[in-house]
């Protein structure tokens, strides 16, 4: 059979074709298609930030009751990246009694199981404080990825006031994966510091 | 046009259907208000509070509740009420509630036609995809001195993250009283 003749250029249009086909069907297919990382940083517009000039750790706490992130490895790595990062950005760390802000920070997050219909479903505490109930077979369910919150709070020492709060969340494949994320967001949230005066 | 680029638009096309849709940002809004007000005749106003029942960080804290009362007030001067805590004409409270949402997203095969340069293809479907997102609910009220609720307005806002939603919520507060005075019906 004879074949159909094709314009000049028509292989070069061919491979772009199939390439950007190639492309989106990855996009496609490889996006977990559930929550974006994403930060956000408040901070209180009527504090001279400048004048902040030393800090202390006051709390630190991990709400998922798992081995992998609840450990006293993971806390301590936490803390001494928020103190790292913090002594980078000119602050100096002091006892609680005589720190300008003091900081808390807390970790926690939601594990997720995929069932069969492809719908997410919270295998920790779900909003309310209800869990899937006994029996269910959902509660089986491995693992599929973790949505995990990082909350670090500078409160000021005089006022007792919340002078600023960065708050990341992020989906991980597993628990594990999160708690090695950790210091990591605390270091990106408070690699922001000072807060930019607000017009 | 290129022939290049028109050849290109199928796929461009399928690209576009396959960006997931079931968490899209989703926003409405509706206004309701007191039909026999002359809203016109409301001059200043003052924030007599707000009630917030969200248990993410990123809302439920009093910098998130600073950033927004910044926002009202910059939304009202805007439109030319100035703010009087003592005796205003018109005392505003404003309200948020959000639900976390767990959906699927499916995208079914698309087929890309023949083209003039090159044969048509079938896209493979995606999905089932589990897609989680916030759907967050903004109340904002205008009631006079006796109490009586002459306007509200209702925001809801859809976001794939707590920090995205938190971050356009006093947008979307501006946005809402931007409608402020309503035109009369």
């Amino acid at each position: 059979m004879a074949r159909r003749a094709r314009p000049e250029g028509s292989s070069f249009r061919t491979h772009l074709r199939v390439a950007l086909s190639l492309v989106l069907m990855l996009t496609a297919l490889c996006a977990p298609a559930v929550r974006a990382a994403d930060a956000i940083i408040d901070a209180d517009r009527t504090v001279d930030f400048s004048r902040v000039k030393t800090f202390a750790v006051r709390r630190e706490s991990i709400e998922l009751d798992r081995p992998e992130i609840n450990s006293p490895l993971v806390r301590s790595q936490v803390t001494e990246q928020v103190r790292a990062t913090l002594a980078a950005r000119g602050l100096k760390e002091v006892a609680q009694g005589a720190a300008d802000v003091l900081v808390d920070w807390s970790a926690g997050g939601q594990r997720f199981a995929i069932n069969e219909w492809g719908r997410a479903i919270p295998l920790d505490l779900m909003r309310g404080g209800a869990r899937i109930p006994p029996g269910n077979p959902w509660m089986g369910l491995p693992e599929s990825f973790v949505e995990g919150v990082l909350v670090i709070d500078l409160t000021a020492h005089d006022t007792g006031l919340l002078v600023w709060r960065g708050v990341h969340r992020n989906q991980e494949g597993s628990t594990a994966k999160l708690a090695h994320k950790l210091p990591g967001y605390a270091k990106k949230m408070l690699a922001t510091w000072p807060p930019k005066k607000s017009r | 046009m290129s022939r290049l680029l028109r050849s290109l638009l199928p796929l461009l096309a399928a690209g576009a259907m396959l960006v997931p849709t079931a968490a899209g940002a989703a926003e409405t809004f509706d206004i309701t208000f007191e039909p026999g007000v002359d809203f016109r005749a409301l001059r200043t106003f003052a924030i007599r509070g707000s009630r917030i029942a969200s248990d993410k960080p990123e809302i439920d804290n009093r910098l998130f509740r600073q950033r927004m009362e910044d926002s009202i007030r910059a939304a009202l001067k805007k439109q030319g009420l100035t703010e009087d805590t003592t005796r205003p004409d018109v005392w505003l409270t404003y309200s948020f509630d959000d639900r976390d949402v767990s959906g699927v997203d499916r995208q079914p095969a698309r087929r890309i036609p023949d083209s003039p340069q090159a044969r048509g293809f079938v896209i493979p479907g995606s999905g089932p995809t589990p897609v989680l997102y916030t759907e967050g609910t903004l109340v904002i009220d205008f009631a006079d001195a006796a109490g009586s609720l002459l306007w509200r307005g209702t925001y809801r806002d859809r976001e794939t993250s707590g920090p995205r939603l938190s971050r356009n919520l006093s947008e979307d507060a501006r946005r809402l009283l931007s409608k402020f005075p309503p035109r009369s019906r």
